[in-house]
């Protein structure tokens, strides 16, 4: 039982790997081209039962413990570290190749050679759905030159030194959560009135209480089930299309980067349900209409204005029960686990380490850049001066 | 010649002389001529220590600031109308201060009708606007109308006074010349300015560099047209009104001006009583 699956052009040997521009596998040696579904026989391994997920793996029907490290270096690792890194050995050229518990497909430093690693996708661990890559490498490339031009406070010297080739494309397993919602909003709307009478400018303000409540859909809400991925990185990516999603089949991973999820669903269920909270928040708000000003309902706050009331008899119909802003019941729930494509870059520049990451079926591409401090200044200073010499001069002249 | 151009042409003279000495003047336009009486009691309704106290009273105020008052009381306008005389008057004699002539003039004619007629030249204009004259109507009217004329120049003056004040501090400047003394002002105001300026660019251009943030709402996976609405109310729970005096400001009314006979351009009003 092979635990590596790798991908053999069938005509001359060489690795085939997922082209995204004819979104089909493709040999980049001979030009052959072959369907995803020629690809499914490989999967059929994948429907067997899921071996055990942590430490050391299983290589090849080699004994466990085979690390054959040399007795010197092995003295030196710690066990929380063994823990946490995976050993596979190439089946085209012996390399050795390491990645960590969650690696689910990788590349052989050593021969290029594309495996993915089947326990890592075994059994409830498939995934359900994949958006493969509509992107290429050099899109990536060329995305990421446009991000950083342009960009005035930008020290020269990042935008020198940079280390684009070592774009990847990486599969990041997302926990995708669907339901119906019932909820509820409250808000605290106001209306102004001004006039003029006689030597007097009147204000008037109403208050209204104002309620919504109803049914709606989410579909497909992207959640990041991986660790080491920041969460804020893969939301500033957003929105994926799920129109684009296809079931899973490995061969789509031929030539990225992939990783198993590690944080479960109940975990990412929290951010779900937090960002479907504000939606239907900012849905029922859209409702709203005919005010000067809306804002989320707040029990201190009624309570004030009305103290301030000239005509107040109101009977608020939550008086007791809730002083909640808003509610939301989830019904009908789903979730499903996808692999969603997108590109990294990591960079070291003074010490500080820059990610930037592109949606590889969108293309849309995010990354906080460095500020040159020294530049900054002098561009403060340089308005600054400019600035005060201007309105000064103005004030001058105004007054003669 | 006759008489009359005489009158008219040393006029004139006078007039040359007096701008032509200002303009050779310090640059700050000090030059009024002291030595003219400013209470000219035409209609002898003022008695002599009276007279000298509002010429002292008038003399103050012009050498604080730097603005001209003149009283004159006449029966015989000589066949012109209040206005022709009051603005003539002033313009011939020679009042005024600096360049631009600032100053007021009050009039008072007791003949074939009673009226006062006020002339504004210069600051004056500005300092008095349309109504600030019909204040100062009301303020000495009653006062002329039963014969106490001393009282009534004098609130005149104080009034007259208190605008031209008011009218300096509101702009914090003298009438005229190039502004030296509000340059720390000008300087401590627009360095804030500027200060707010740099800021904004300076945000600006950092945020040009961010551009990973968390996304709050779930918005792009909302199914549209999936909204049913099951309940919704406006309430309507109660209201408040808050009123603000508008001020009335004086120093940003207007002051209706013409030309007289001299060619310089004067405001004013006046009235009978």
């Amino acid at each position: 039982m092979s635990s590596l699956l790798d991908y053999k052009c069938p005509a001359c040997g060489g690795t085939i790997k997922f082209d995204s521009s004819l979104q089909m596998m493709k040999c980049p040696y001979c030009d052959t081209v072959l369907s995803m579904e020629e690809m499914l026989p490989k999967d059929e391994v994948l429907t067997e039962d899921a071996p055990g997920n942590s430490g050391v793996f299983d290589v090849d029907g080699l004994p466990k413990d085979s690390f054959n490290w040399d007795e010197n270096s092995i003295k030196e690792w710690d066990e929380n570290e063994t823990d946490n890194i995976s050993v596979f050995v190439c089946n085209s050229c012996g390399g050795e190749i390491i990645g960590d518990n969650n690696t689910a497909a990788t590349e052989c430093p050593y021969c290029g050679n594309q495996v993915v690693v089947v326990g890592r996708f075994k059994g409830a661990l498939k995934p359900d759905y994949v958006i493969p890559f509509k992107l290429d490498k050099n899109a990536a490339k060329e995305r990421y030159k446009q991000h950083i031009s342009g960009k005035f406070l930008l020290p020269k010297l990042f935008k020198d030194e940079n280390h684009i080739d070592e774009i990847k494309g990486i599969y990041v397993p997302f926990w995708l959560f669907s339901s119906k919602v019932d909820s509820f909003a409250r808000f605290d709307a106001e209306k102004v009135r001004t006039w003029i009478s006689g030597n007097y400018k009147y204000t008037e303000v109403s208050t209204f209480d104002v309620f919504r409540s109803g049914k709606m859909q989410f579909m497909n809400i992207p959640v990041d089930g991986s660790q080491k991925m920041p969460d804020d990185l893969m939301e500033s990516i957003e929105p994926f299309d799920f129109r684009d999603a296809v079931p899973f089949q490995t061969a789509y991973l031929s030539g990225f980067f992939a990783d198993k999820y590690d944080v479960d669903d109940k975990t990412s269920e929290k951010r779900a349900n937090e960002r479907v909270r504000q939606s239907t928040i900012d849905v029922f708000r859209s409702t709203v209409s005919g005010y000067t000003s809306v804002r989320s309902f707040s029990r201190d706050l009624f309570n004030r204005k009305y103290g301030q009331m000239q005509n107040a008899s109101y009977e608020d119909p939550f008086a007791n029960t809730n002083s909640a802003s808003s509610g939301i019941t989830l019904e009908e729930g789903t979730v499903s686990y996808a692999l969603y494509p997108v590109y990294l870059l990591s960079t070291t520049y003074e010490g500080q380490k820059f990610t930037f990451a592109m949606n590889g079926q969108t293309g849309k591409f995010v990354g906080d850049l460095p500020v040159d401090k020294t530049k900054k200044r002098i561009t403060f200073a340089g308005i600054f001066a400019a600035a005060t010499a201007v309105c000064t001069l103005i004030l001058q002249l105004l007054a003669k | 010649m006759s008489k009359n151009t005489v009158k008219l042409l040393s006029a004139i003279l006078v007039l040359i002389i007096i701008s032509g000495v200002c303009v050779f003047a310090s640059g700050d336009g000090e030059c009024v001529n002291p030595y003219l009486a400013r209470v000219v009691d035409g209609a002898s309704v003022l008695d002599e220590s009276e007279r000298e106290n509002l010429e002292s009273i008038i003399g103050g105020i012009r050498e604080k600031y730097k603005f001209d008052i003149v009283i004159v009381t006449t029966t015989d306008l000589g066949g012109k109308n209040e206005i022709e005389y009051a603005d003539d008057y002033y313009d011939y004699t020679g009042y005024g201060y600096g360049s631009d002539y600032d100053g007021c003039l009050l009039l008072l004619y007791l003949g074939e009708y009673n009226a006062y007629r006020i002339s504004t030249e210069g600051y004056g204009i500005k300092a008095i606007n349309d109504r600030d004259i019909s204040n100062l109507g009301e303020d000495i009217v009653s006062d002329l109308a039963s014969g106490n004329y001393y009282d009534a120049f004098r609130t005149f003056s104080y009034d007259v006074r208190d605008l031209v004040s008011e009218s300096k501090n509101g702009s914090g400047k003298s009438s005229s010349g190039m502004n030296l003394e509000s340059l720390p002002a000008n300087l401590g105001i627009g360095a804030v300015v500027g200060l707010i300026i740099a800021l904004i660019v300076i945000s600006v251009l950092k945020a040009q560099l961010k551009s990973v943030r968390p996304q709050p709402s779930a918005g792009d996976y909302f199914v549209n047209g999936s909204l049913m609405l099951t309940g919704s109310y406006d309430r309507f729970v109660g209201s408040y009104v808050t009123r603000v005096r508008i001020k009335d400001d004086s120093s940003s009314g207007s002051s209706s001006t013409h030309r007289s006979s001299s060619g310089r351009v004067h405001g004013g009003g006046g009235g009978r009583f």
